[in-house]
């Protein structure tokens, strides 16, 4: 087996622009947009990461209400991110963003809460576990 | 353009660190390791795997209960699980377990009712 042994990897016709070959042998697709960019995992109960990339802080707005703010900003707002919330014992309900202007090149502004019909009845709530991933571009 | 042929990549002063150029810029980097997805499935709302990376087995624990095995474990309980269902009505996700070895998910509908729905999962974080 051939292994390739580099610290750094750069694109020569574009230096942020590397094809590898897919799965089928026969389509091409892109290392750097297929990466993560951003990903973490938020205690929202004691306010503290557990574990992260690319997260430069967090910012506790309220009651389920919290800020990332990235250490090197995607390229645009326009970028994908997934994230649902963990918190044994309870059923919580939407990860969302509240606000226009919340998802930035720079930051991502998300809340938590129950779902409807529980004793939390659609309320904010601290969660124990936000989860967090983007991709996209980088700047 | 240039082909470079291997197959396997791995850091010099960190085997498990290779920075990347990345970006419209073409000047930040991001790393390759922590950014690539260590687990992912597909599977149906009896938890079977129609496809999937790094899962050894899956269990359909109860209704909109499952849990899936990783074949190589994460180096810690601190990593980020994300996870969607695929059904034409709302359902919600929530984690209720992670470990190094596998995690729990349970899905349940808009009024709280535990609810079985076909689902996508994805890890990422450290291998152990």
């Amino acid at each position: 087996m051939a292994t390739l042994k580099t610290n750094t990897l750069t694109g020569t016709s574009t230096a942020g622009s590397i094809a590898v070959t897919g799965e089928g042998n026969s389509t091409t697709t892109n290392l750097q947009q297929g990466l993560a960019k951003s990903w973490q995992d938020l205690n929202g109960e004691t306010f503290g990461s557990r574990d992260s990339l690319n997260v430069s802080g967090n910012t506790d707005n309220g009651t389920g209400d919290y800020t990332n703010s990235y250490t090197n900003n995607m390229g645009s707002a326009n970028y994908h991110f997934s994230g649902y919330t963990g918190d044994p014992g309870e059923k919580m309900g939407n990860f969302h963003i509240s606000a226009t202007g919340n998802k930035l090149a720079g930051s991502l502004r998300y809340q938590t809460n129950f779902v409807g019909n529980t004793s939390g009845g659609g309320s904010s709530m601290d969660t124990e576990h936000t989860f967090v991933a983007m991709h996209g571009d980088l700047a | 353009m240039s082909t470079l042929r291997t197959n396997a990549l791995e850091g010099v002063d960190a085997k498990n660190s290779i920075t990347i150029v990345a970006g419209a810029g073409n000047v930040t980097t991001t790393n390759i390791e922590q950014g690539l997805a260590k687990v992912w499935i597909r599977a149906s709302d009896a938890a079977v795997d129609a496809d999937s990376l790094n899962v050894s087995s899956t269990t359909d624990n109860d209704t909109g209960d499952y849990s899936y095995d990783f074949t190589n474990a994460m180096n810690s309980s601190d990593y980020c699980p994300t996870a969607t269902c695929v059904s034409t009505v709302p359902r919600i996700a929530s984690v209720y377990g992670a470990s190094t070895t596998q995690f729990e998910i349970r899905y349940h509908n808009e009024s709280g009712t535990d609810t079985n729905t076909a689902n996508s999962n994805m890890v990422h974080g450290d291998l152990a």
